[in-house]
């Protein structure tokens, strides 16, 4: 892997930590699973960096995180989080931001906005809810229903934070042509 | 490996200058919750049960983080790292990896203040979007000089050839 691959990847998990420590909003309605603006970095690591180093970027991310890093979102960190009922969202991220990335290559001809829109909503919506779902499921030993019911109180927040990636996508793609690897 | 030998959280403290209260607090809601659905729905065995049982987790987790430092936690890993060489993980990379992210978070938290002090000082108006896009494309331009700077003292050998003139 080239150096450049390298400091990218490491670039966006720095970015994901940070949006970690924008404050977030704690729903006791959806089980504690925080509000966060982590999942846009999430997106954003996708589109930027495609299906593959944006999953590395997540994972890299992630691994921080075990080692202990308190970077998630309220300053959590450690291996705890592996236990907590917010894992699948946390695991998800990994499968979301590759779906993302996917999307993204897949709509290369079409507009920045439009292709990157399509691609947070394919990756940070629908992936990323499947495998938040399964982990409420299976940690806070929930059903399906309630599951679904609990996480509904996201979507609006999300939709809202696909459409602002898509927009930092398209922007940041015309002052530097560079930054979305599958465009240039 | 790392020249890191002190915890992360202090690390956190130190680098970021944000102090983090008990590990535990913000997870309080959430067990209350969790306890409190068991309980409404199974009894309050039941809701015991999955409280301490969560709690007993989160503990014993946090027991090993706050007790083990960074580097330690990475020598445990190297050899797991080694034996992963097989399917393209490389140890040098990864450990290189690990401590570009620990240095990023402070040089981007720095410079997105930076960015904001200059917008708020100038008007009242709350932060655009535009601003964030700019921020983005700004910090992958950084990034793509440091790899440039890695690349140029030789750290990837076969990525610094390639670029070298044929004779």
């Amino acid at each position: 892997m080239e150096s450049r691959a390298i400091v990218r990847i490491a670039l966006l998990a720095a970015v994901i930590a940070t949006l970690g420590m924008v404050p977030s909003i704690v729903l006791p309605i959806a089980m504690g699973v925080p509000i966060t603006a982590q999942t846009l970095g999430v997106m954003l690591a996708g589109i930027v960096l495609g299906p593959r180093h944006g999953a590395l970027a997540v994972l890299l991310f992630l691994f921080v995180v075990l080692l202990g890093a308190p970077l998630l979102s309220g300053g959590r960190g450690g291996l705890g989080v592996l236990f907590g009922p917010s894992v699948g969202f946390l695991l998800g991220f990994a499968p979301a931001a590759f779906v993302s990335g996917l999307v993204m290559a897949q709509l290369k001809t079409r507009p920045v906005f439009a292709a990157a829109l399509v691609a947070a909503i394919a990756g940070g919506i629908l992936v990323e809810y499947a495998c938040g779902i399964l982990g409420l499921m299976a940690m806070a030993r929930m059903s399906l229903p309630q599951a679904l019911a609990a996480i509904a109180v996201f979507v609006p927040g999300d939709l809202l934070k696909a459409l602002a990636t898509a927009f930092v996508a398209e922007a940041s793609h015309r002052s530097y042509p560079a930054a979305i690897v599958s465009r240039s | 490996m790392i020249p890191y030998s002190i915890s992360l959280r202090d690390w956190l403290i130190e680098a970021v200058g944000v102090g983090f209260g008990s590990l535990l607090r913000p997870l309080l809601p959430l067990l209350v919750v969790v306890g409190g659905v068991q309980a409404a729905s199974a009894g309050w065995n039941a809701g015991a049960v999955v409280t301490m049982r969560l709690l007993a987790m989160l503990l014993l987790a946090d027991l090993v983080s706050m007790t083990t430092t960074m580097s330690a936690l990475m020598e445990v890993l190297a050899p797991v790292l080694h034996l992963l060489r097989p399917l393209g993980v490389n140890p040098r990379k990864m450990a290189l990896a690990v401590a570009l992210v620990l240095r990023f978070v402070p040089v981007v938290m720095t410079r997105w203040r930076a960015r904001e002090e200059a917008w708020k000082a100038r008007t009242h108006r709350r932060i655009p979007l535009r601003l964030v896009a700019a921020f983005v494309a700004d910090i992958l331009q950084l990034a793509d000089r440091v790899a440039e700077a890695l690349d140029a003292r030789g750290f990837d050998r076969s990525a610094a050839d390639r670029r070298l003139p044929p004779l």
